[in-house]
């Protein structure tokens, strides 16, 4: 099977102040079809690895490779077709442009891209159904709910079949139970069309939906599980390793499957 | 959706951001419009020409130069308004680069942005610059004294330089301001929102600072209207209050906060603390731009007044009471014939007339004497009592210029005795009274002094004085002799003659349509300078407004929900937009009032009523305006709660 991404001794020091080791030596490969999930405590380094994987940030050091490609050496017109063509993003805080329709907000890769009036017509029709948003298409960001919009930024970041997904914390914004419509959601368009998927959350039942779990603390690989035969085991798992890693009171005390 | 269509409608579903740079740019367009109008107008050239050479062209300077000044100054407006948004919408950026928007696409987003709004205001200047050019023209044509007015014409010149001059400049702005976003830092784009302002510094001594330059750039003004009118105390005096304001709102206003909200008892009393921290949230934001709404506001104040006061001196100069004049030296051989072809113009056109030839006799002492039969046959003409004289040593003073006449009529200072000197021959006269009427206005000194006086004394003794000769026309119904005056004119060309200066003819129509249309051009450059630099203020407070508009809404949502009530929030909003309608205001009126006050120390006149006039109508503009936009600001605050 082919790799989608390979990170390889990977470091992250911001340059404040104090200089600060965000990342430490991180390798991650993550396989084509794959859902990934990265955990770990408050300030572990998990947005700054996502960060960096999606382009956004640059290393201070160590190799990002992505579907073959090294994306920080690129110029920037060839990064943002690159960004373009093989990566799509979901953020917590959905970053819907709110000038534009639902189905507008859909487009902007498309439309970036330049693709055919006609094309576009055919996927947002196509992913608006997979997504259960047909009825809101033309309605504004700001008349739409919290669930609807991140499944809209879904749909946004589907809607150009890209090789690679990331997510940061996509359920932080929203009630368990569009979390968890949002989870399953995700772990089906993983199963369906094999989109490669990284996931970062601090919510293990987001998490448990994931094929693999990565623990980050302090910046360091800490240790990963794979999910087994039953989604629940994995779940307690996640719990546990997560009670060992510290700074998760809250979550184990509310054991929600 | 293809990409023009999305640059399109990012623009036309955030109008409410645009609407102030749209507006204020299609204002500024108009007005740069107007001058084109005037400045290409075929007849205005001509009328201001056949008043003379000289207004025609300080008409065209003047429209050249404001058009001048328009346009740097809405390059500058364009710059600062186009990058506070480039700003505010850094976090917009960046989501569309992650979804893959390269920077040359980018680059053009913001290119299209700025060719759609700037072509939307260049249209629309000129057409509601063409749909009122009658009007204009209209009150040009009255402003400017222009008799026949002047009929509308088509100004495709006008519109083509209009059109011209600002594309070019919308263009250099899209091309300049499209390369301040740092697209190679996405990290910083994306986090740019979250990121919060840092506390400002301020410094005691800066604060003070600030004091001291504003107090010296006012002593300077003084110091030039009262002891030196030279350029660079003047400039000193701009420089010192500009650095000094920058510092008030910087340094002092800042640090005053501060001190307020050390003040317990003061903070915590109702909705005191949200309304300091508030202001001390803006102030940080905002000084930069309260200084220029400050600095901008001043300098349309201070222009517009000056201008005004200009516009008095001109008409109460106008105190020579002949219409026409024609004055002889050395000798001249023309005196009699041109006298004759005078007569004969007035009376061709039909003007009822008196004329009168005398002869003065300026002495080396500066002063001017004047035959007893002479001034009596002037004033008789004018239509004044005749005096008479019975001691052959009296003498009667005669006023030339209107604070004269007042000082006589109201008898101050009157001597006793004046001596007459001419080189070193000196005689003591008796002053027998002052006279009120202006008879004779070619000196300033002017003494009444009996016929055989001169004959007894300066001729007798063989004394060469300097003895101009002027025959005095008084007209009937002189403001309309300016085709007379012309005529004439045209005619004594013909004998004029460089080398030989014997002549001199001037007409009071000319005199006082020349005074009329040069004020009437200063005070429509300046009148229409300072209401846009007005509007630039205005929009550079909307601007603001609303770029912080979706921070503030989300902040007093979150207010609102520990239990800020509506009134209160109202409040608070209201409270805050005094403060930023009316201190950079308050600043500006506070300038402009010392720059009038000074101004009051070169002019005999008062000034006060002009300047109140002015902030009285530029505060009633700003506050339909504040009114206006706090109600709009409200409603889009609670609209969303
Ligand atoms: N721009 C920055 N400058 C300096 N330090 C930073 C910057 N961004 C992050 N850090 C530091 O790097 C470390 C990792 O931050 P990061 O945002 O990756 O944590 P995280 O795991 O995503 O935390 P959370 O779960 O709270 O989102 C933290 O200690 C943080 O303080
Ligand atoms: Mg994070």
């Amino acid at each position: 099977m082919m790799d989608i991404v390979n990170v390889r001794d990977l470091c992250k020091i911001y340059k404040e102040k104090v200089a600060h080791e965000a990342l430490t030596n991180i390798d991650l490969t993550i396989a084509k079809g794959e859902f990934v999930g990265i955990m770990g405590p408050s300030g572990s380094g998990k947005t700054t690895l996502l960060n960096i994987i999606s382009t956004i940030d640059a290393p201070t050091s160590g190799d990002v490779r992505i579907n073959g490609q090294y994306p920080h050496d690129l110029f920037p017109e060839q990064l943002a077709s690159f960004r373009r063509k093989e990566l799509g993003f979901v953020f917590q805080s959905f970053n819907l442009l709110n000038t534009l329709t639902v189905e507008e907000n859909m487009l902007l890769p498309l439309t970036l891209e330049g693709a055919s009036l006609k094309e576009m017509d055919i996927k947002v029709k196509e992913i608006a159904q997979k997504l259960g948003i047909s009825d809101i298409l033309h309605k504004r960001t700001y008349e739409i709910s919290g669930g609807q919009a991140q499944r809209t930024a879904i749909a946004r970041a589907l809607i150009h079949d890209p090789k690679l997904v990331l997510a940061d914390e996509p359920t932080g914004n929203l009630d368990s139970k569009s979390a968890r419509d949002v989870m399953e959601l995700m772990a089906h368009l993983n199963r369906t069309e094999q989109t490669t998927m990284m996931l970062v959350t601090h919510d293990a039942m987001a998490a448990s939906y994931c094929n693999r779990v990565v623990f980050i603390k302090d910046g360091k690989f800490h240790n990963e599980i794979e999910c087994g035969e039953s989604r629940e085991e994995f779940y307690q798992k996640i719990i546990h390793v997560l009670s060992l890693l510290g700074g998760y009171r809250h979550d184990v005390s509310s054991i929600r499957v | 959706m293809t990409f023009r269509q999305f640059a399109f409608r990012n623009i036309v579903r955030n109008k409410r951001v645009y609407v102030a740079h749209f507006l204020s740019s299609s204002f500024s367009v108009m007005i740069f419009f107007i001058y084109a109008l005037l400045l290409f107008h075929p007849n205005l050239q001509g009328e201001l020409a056949s008043t003379s050479i000289t207004i025609s062209k300080l008409g065209m300077m003047a429209m050249k130069a404001s058009q001048y000044i328009i346009f740097t100054f809405s390059f500058f407006f364009c710059m600062y308004s186009v990058s506070a948004f480039l700003k505010a919408r850094k976090r917009e950026f960046g989501i569309l680069m992650v979804q893959g928007m390269s920077p040359k696409q980018l680059h053009q987003l913001l290119f299209m942005e700025n060719m759609m709004i700037g072509i939307a205001s260049i249209i629309v200047g000129i057409v509601t610059g063409v749909v009122f050019s009658k009007l204009i023209l209209l009150v040009s044509a009255s402003v400017l004294f222009i008799r026949n007015g002047l009929p509308f014409y088509l100004p495709w010149q006008a519109v083509s330089l209009t059109a011209l001059a600002f594309i070019v400049m919308f263009l250099v702005v899209s091309l300049l301001t499209s390369r301040l976003v740092k697209t190679n830092q996405l990290i910083e784009l994306i986090r740019s929102a979250d990121k919060p302002k840092p506390e400002p510094k301020a410094s005691v001594w800066l604060a003070l600072l600030s004091i001291v330059l504003i107090v010296a750039g006012y002593a300077s003004v003084f110091y030039f209207a009262l002891r030196e009118q030279s350029p660079y105390i003047l400039l000193a005096c701009v420089i010192l209050t500009v650095t000094g304001t920058y510092f008030l709102f910087t340094q002092l206003s800042v640090y005053v906060l501060r001190l307020l909200r050390s003040r317990r008892g003061l903070l915590l009393r109702k909705t005191n603390l949200l309304v300091l921290s508030e202001l001390g949230y803006r102030m940080r934001d905002n000084a930069v731009m309260f200084f220029m709404v400050a600095v901008v506001t001043a300098v349309s104040f201070t222009g517009i007044g000056t201008s005004f006061a200009l516009l008095n001196p001109g008409l109460a100069a106008m105190e020579n009471p002949y219409a026409f004049t024609y004055s002889s030296h050395n000798n001249n051989t023309f005196e009699a014939k041109h006298w004759k072809m005078i007569e004969q113009e007035l009376e061709q056109a039909g003007f009822a007339y008196e004329s009168a030839k005398i002869t003065a006799i300026n002495t080396t002492d500066g002063q001017a004497l004047l035959k007893l039969s002479d001034y009596n046959r002037l004033a008789e003409m004018l239509g004044y009592p005749t005096e008479s004289l019975s001691d052959p040593n009296e003498v009667i003073l005669s006023p030339s210029r209107v604070s004269q006449q007042t000082q006589f009529k109201q008898k101050i200072m009157i001597p006793e005795t004046v001596t007459i000197g001419h080189m070193d021959w000196k005689y003591d006269m008796k002053v027998k009274k002052a006279a009120t009427a202006i008879v004779y206005t070619h000196n300033e000194h002017v003494i009444v002094v009996p016929d055989d006086l001169l004959e007894r004394g300066l001729h007798g003794e063989g004394v060469n004085a300097y003895t101009p000769t002027y025959i005095q026309f008084v007209v009937k119904d002189w403001e309309y002799s300016q085709d007379v005056a012309q005529r004439i004119e045209a005619s004594l060309q013909k004998d004029y003659n460089n080398r030989e200066y014997m002549f001199y003819f001037e007409s009071l129509v000319t005199h006082w349509l020349t005074s009329k249309q040069e004020n009437g051009i200063v005070l429509m450059v300046s009148v229409l300078i300072g209401i846009v630099f007005f509007t630039f203020a205005a929009s550079f407070l909307y601007f603001r407004l609303y770029t912080d508009l979706d921070r503030d809404r989300q902040h007093y949502n979150m207010i609102a929900k520990v239990g800020l009530s509506r009134k209160e929030m109202g409040r608070v909003v209201t409270v805050q937009f005094m403060f930023m309608f009316f201190l950079p205001f308050l600043i500006a009126v506070i300038h402009s009032s010392v720059a009038f006050m000074a101004l009051q120390q070169l002019v005999s006149y008062s000034v006060l009523q002009a300047s109140i006039l002015i902030f009285i109508s530029f505060a009633a503009v700003q506050f339909a305006y504040f009114i206006g936009i706090r109600w709009r600001y409200l409603r889009n605050l609670t609209r969303a709660m």
